[in-house]
């Protein structure tokens, strides 16, 4: 399953043009926010993040279809589903770490970022990324990858719009409520399985080209 | 090595029905067809890529869904059309396929990429079918495959390279623990080092046989127009005239000559020849 994952990060490497534009939305952002951020603006740079180096690896939209190719070697589909699914925390991982390292990287230019990196941010932004991802997966395995690229795009744009740009405060206070955590957890986590179980179910089942 | 039983699978336009044969180990069996009679089917079937109805493949004398992983590792595969990642080098691309393998030879490999002049250093779109075809042979000959799997290997490419593909076959083989499954409409090349030819027409086998018991099966009878009634025509499995006179395929040539003596010729038949007045009847 690591040669999967490593197999996808040698992919999104690969791709320089779409690997430089991620890595130029996080500074790009903070530049015309003039480095004054809140924990909304990290929210939506680390959910964005998390999301196009994803796309990076996920979606390597190809004429010759490589997944015949994946599939003739020695690996069991399943292997193939769950990789992308690890791959999840580690594009999440990296998103945050890389973040981090651009906010080090402001102050020592002598910026002042007004907020930080804080649990807090990662209790908003993990449930999002693994519902986002769990909804996005299935139709990866079982439609196409530019689909699912699609309504990956559109649904960043969408909750970014209506649930973290103009209702932060509510979206924050249900996932961050001590009262709600547990069932927070439990239905992400419920998503998330039942999102690999159809993800392997479709994918066992599906006729390649 | 390879049996395939009773292999059933259907599609909107067209089905593989109920498809049966068996390859030996240290042989090579020449897949025939006309295009779109099912080649390339029953190859993503063994491979696993495409979900079977019924039937039953077995690949080194295991089911090859329950042991997928196990049996792919023992198999080289060569697709028509090769299904790398474009904007990868070669070099790029063995570092992706070659963990996968547990008996992977870099040395191997680094031969044939010299043998076969290549460039590793070259993105893959940069090249031309024929040098991609080469490189997916040496990535199916590197990693000590029981059963190499190759689906055109040949189609499109120029005789020279053709065989020089051939050759390289033909040495593998020496090896009397391997088998080469090679699908092809250029039947040339299959006369040259096939020891087995199945033909698929029309999602059926029409007969799996051994290369010698083909060519000895079949006879291209030649004669005069003049010599042709009706009963004559129904004893063909295929006919073709002329304004010269006609040219048929049979797997009885004994009637003919009991019938015509010595107003006919009769010839070996080539396996185009049978393809063809096969297929057209």
């Amino acid at each position: 399953m690591f040669k999967l994952i490593r197999k996808d990060l040698l992919l999104a490497l690969s791709n320089k043009f779409y690997l430089i534009s991620t890595l130029l939305f996080a500074p790009l952002l903070l530049f015309f926010m003039d480095f004054q951020v809140n924990e909304k603006i990290i929210v939506i740079i680390i959910y964005g993040m998390s999301f196009f180096l994803l796309s990076l690896s996920f979606y390597y939209v190809d004429k010759l279809k490589p997944e015949v190719l994946i599939q003739s070697l020695p690996i069991r589909k399943r292997e193939i589903v769950l990789s992308k699914y690890m791959l999840v925390f580690l594009c999440y991982l990296i998103g945050v770490i890389y973040v981090s390292i651009l906010f080090k990287v402001a102050e020592f230019l002598g910026y002042s970022i007004t907020a930080n990196l804080n649990i807090s941010i990662i209790k908003i932004t993990l449930p999002l990324v693994i519902i986002h991802q769990s909804i996005i997966l299935p139709i990866s395995f079982g439609i196409s990858d530019r689909l699912a690229n699609s309504i990956g795009t559109g649904l960043l744009v969408f909750i970014n719009n209506f649930y973290l740009m103009h209702d932060f405060e509510r979206t924050s206070r249900m996932l961050l409520n001590s009262s709600n955590r547990f069932s927070v957890a439990l239905i992400v986590i419920l998503i998330f399985v039942l999102s690999i179980i159809v993800s392997i179910t479709i994918y066992k089942n599906k006729d390649l080209p | 090595m390879l049996e395939v039983r009773n292999l059933t699978k259907k599609f909107e336009k067209f089905s593989l029905d109920n498809i049966s044969f068996k390859l030996e180990p240290g042989y090579i069996m020449g897949f025939i067809g006309p295009n779109g009679a099912g080649k390339s089917t029953t190859i993503k079937l063994i491979m696993n890529l495409l979900k079977k109805d019924s039937g039953e493949i077995k690949v080194f004398g295991m089911d090859n869904v329950k042991y997928e992983k196990e049996i792919k590792q023992r198999i080289g595969f060569v697709y028509e059309e090769p299904y790398y990642y474009e904007n990868l080098t070669l070099r790029q691309m063995k570092n992706i396929i070659a963990p996968f393998y547990t008996e992977w030879d870099d040395k191997q490999f680094t031969k044939y990429i010299g043998d076969f002049g290549l460039d590793l250093d070259k993105k893959i779109k940069e090249l031309s079918k024929g040098m991609k075809t080469k490189f997916s042979l040496a990535l199916a000959l590197s990693h000590n495959a029981d059963l190499i799997i190759m689906d055109e290997p040949t189609s499109g490419l120029d005789p020279v390279f053709r065989r020089e593909i051939l050759d390289i076959l033909y040495n593998i083989i020496q090896d009397e623990k391997k088998s080469i499954f090679f699908s092809t409409h250029i039947t040339t090349d299959l006369e040259k080092i096939a020891d087995y030819i199945t033909f698929i027409d029309k999602g059926k086998i029409v007969f799996s046989k051994s290369i010698d018991e083909v060519f000895d099966s079949y006879r291209v009878v030649k004669g005069g127009n003049d010599l042709l009634d009706w009963h004559i025509r129904q004893e063909f499995i295929g006919l073709r005239t002329t304004k010269v006179g006609f040219e048929g395929l049979t797997d009885n040539p004994e009637k003919f000559q009991k019938i015509l003596g010595d107003q006919i010729i009769v010839e070996r038949a080539s396996l185009e020849d049978i393809m063809f007045y096969t297929i057209r009847g």
